[in-house]
């Protein structure tokens, strides 16, 4: 018996299918043209369709994952939001003051001891700000630490 | 001539042998760290190249790659854990060997051989393109538009067993690559009245996001494993390799052969052209008795001379058709666009003394391999005993700021998250990420062909088959796709008999 849960790859590439054909529908053809820009969005729409068919009627199990590491799962979402903070507080915190405290949370979590964490939080936070602020001119927000040179 | 002393004094240049210097240690260290791939280190490469010109950029890239399908044997001779997918197929025996204590035979002549095979790989490389090239010339947009249909079809099938998730991987590359205006009329397609994605879905962050975020995450998540086999000290890497050379050249050439060929094919990759060789090699072997046990370097020697050859040989479609032969060389061809340079025939017109460049730059790389590597095998067991769980933090945080430095825009930064959580998903469930960027690098072409071929007809689709060549690609593609039914059916005919 296959289970939703198998079947969820398929819905997931029909529906994508399903909106891009939706989407494309309202792409207007330039007036004297036969083909617009609808056209080639449409075909994948379709081809995703085929292919979710596909994928829905002979279900495969996915890949077997490696065996997870204790906390490896709650590690991994903490992993994915990380980026998600840096969106947040990239701009009112500054790189330096965002990046030291969270490698070291980071690094913990995988098992690091609290003062080397730091440590290497502290060290990244100097060596990424040096390498991309400084020889890369990428304009890194300083936050509260205005002092800092590009 | 006058174009390759421009490339000779282009990649003399003291920037440009610094770059390939560093791209190289950047390439060893992520070849000898189990789970991060070649493709990952382009990727995460790929932001500082963006600072570069194009010259060193692409050096940068060729280096790094070379390095790191090199330095993945390491860990898979030390650990039983290839350091990319590319040194899976000899990881066994390799590991074996190594518990026999004969761990720096085995690396040494993973060293020579890869240095070798890129160089052979390089060769045809150097040879063919040129030739493909003028032919090239000759072509319109109807066999354009066939080749980098027939050359997607190929990647479909060589990446996984799942066909259906393999197309919907490329079918979502080329969905994305749509997004932005439409380069016919204008009009803005799947920007949902975004101004950032009016110019497109930002190529860098979005291939950060689906090699490099699914990675880290998985290792995150994953119980360390693998134990390191010490190598003796003092042993002598180098010893023995001339004899190794004289005995071993028949293996060597026809497993570099099959590596360029495998890796000129559109998704081929460095280790279906591993696997390939290794197969071949256990089918012709003289010795089968030895295989398994730990005792035979043949199969090492052949999978490894083709891993590497088969780098330059994905470099033959990318240049000469603008149609990648792996996703190295979709991301090298997406930082070539950056850059302002066009990949396809006129190259050679218009920027001979940049291909030539890469040339060189690919014997320089390959020479380079073989002090580098002395260096990066002597070092490797104290490298491999740090956890690499520890590594993901600072991978993470160049992800984020690799996505950011492209535009300097927090987009970037959500363009690489979104795309790294659709990378996790889809490799947890089964689909290749690879097709997916393939898609996002040639969606543009495959579109501007279809389209300018479209308005040439003004409706009548025969025309797609007028011209002789184009009905050559049409035909080999319907019968890529029609493959599986075909041998289901001769299955079915054989069993029935």
């Amino acid at each position: 018996m296959v289970g939703i849960r198998q079947r969820l790859p398929g819905l997931v590439v029909g529906a994508l299918g399903a909106a891009a054909i939706l989407e494309a529908r309202n792409f207007p053809t330039p007036p004297g043209q036969v083909y617009g820009p609808a056209m080639f969005p449409m075909i994948i729409g379709c081809g995703l369709l085929l292919c979710a068919v596909a994928i829905a009627l002979r279900p495969v199990p996915p890949p077997v994952a490696e065996p997870d590491a204790p906390g490896g799962k709650l590690a991994a979402a903490l992993y994915a939001l990380a980026p998600a903070l840096v969106l947040l507080l990239f701009e009112p915190v500054g790189w330096p003051l965002l990046s030291a405290p969270l490698v070291a949370v980071l690094l913990w979590l995988v098992g690091l001891r609290v003062l080397p964490a730091a440590l290497v939080g502290i060290g990244m936070a100097a060596f990424t700000w040096a390498a991309f602020a400084m020889v890369l001119r990428v304009p890194l927000p300083r936050g509260p630490l205005a002092f800092l040179p590009y | 001539m006058d174009a390759f002393l421009r490339a000779l004094a282009l990649v003399a240049d003291p920037t440009v042998l610094l770059t390939v210097l560093a791209a190289s240690i950047f390439g060893l260290m992520v070849g000898c760290i189990p789970g991060l791939t070649a493709t990952m280190a382009t990727a995460l490469l790929v932001p500082f190249a963006m600072f570069l010109d194009p010259v060193s950029a692409i050096a940068s890239i060729v280096a790094a790659t070379a390095m790191a399908i090199f330095a993945g044997d390491i860990p898979g001779t030390l650990l039983r854990l290839p350091g990319t997918p590319a040194s899976a197929a000899y990881v066994d025996e390799s590991y074996r060997l190594a518990k026999a204590g004969r761990a720096g035979e085995v690396l040494g002549l993973n060293l020579v051989f890869s240095a070798a095979g890129g160089i052979l790989g390089t060769i045809v490389l150097v040879a063919a393109a040129p030739l493909l090239a003028d032919y090239a010339l000759s072509l319109t947009s109807f066999e354009f538009f066939w080749l980098s249909v027939l050359g997607l079809s190929c990647a479909v099938f060589t990446v996984g067993d799942n066909i259906a998730k393999g197309a919907a991987s490329l079918l979502l590359g080329l969905l994305l690559a749509t997004v932005g205006r439409d380069y016919t009329s204008g009009w803005p397609r799947f920007t949902f009245e975004e101004p950032d994605l009016l110019d497109g879905l930002p190529f860098v962050p979005a291939l950060i996001g689906l090699f490099a975020l699914p990675e880290i995450l998985r290792t995150v998540r994953a119980r360390p494993q693998g134990d390191v086999v010490t190598m003796r000290q003092g042993m002598r890497i180098f010893a023995g390799m001339g004899r190794a050379l004289v005995r071993w050249w028949p293996n060597f050439l026809r497993s570099g052969a099959i590596g360029t060929f495998v890796g000129a094919l559109p998704g081929g990759g460095a280790d279906t052209a591993a696997w390939t060789a290794y197969a071949v090699s256990r089918r012709v072997t003289r010795d089968p008795e030895a295989w398994g046990k730990g005792e035979s370097l043949e199969g090492i020697i052949d999978a490894t001379s083709a891993n590497n050859a088969s780098l330059a040989g994905a470099w033959i479609p990318a240049l000469v058709f603008a149609i990648p032969g792996d996703t190295i060389t979709a991301i090298a061809i997406g930082v070539l666009y950056l850059k302002n340079v066009t990949p396809g025939p006129s190259i050679f017109l218009e920027n001979a003394h940049i291909l030539y460049a890469v040339f060189i730059t690919f014997f320089l790389a390959n020479l380079l391999m073989i002090p580098l590597g002395w260096l990066a095998i002597r070092a490797a067991v104290p490298i491999l005993r740090i956890p690499r769980r520890l590594l993901m933090a600072p991978l993470l945080m160049f992800a984020c700021l690799g996505a950011f430095s492209v535009e300097n825009s927090l987009f970037g930064i959500g363009v690489m998250l979104g795309c790294g959580l659709i990378g996790y998903w889809m490799e947890a469930n089964g689909f290749p990420v690879g097709p997916c960027v393939l898609g996002m690098v040639m969606g543009r072409l495959v579109e501007e062909n279809l389209m300018t071929s479209l308005i040439k007809v003004q409706g009548d689709l025969t025309r797609f088959f007028e011209r002789p060549v184009a009905t050559a690609l049409a035909v080999a593609t319907v019968l890529i796709w029609l493959w599986p039914l075909l041998q289901r059916l001769r299955r079915r005919w054989a069993a029935a008999q």
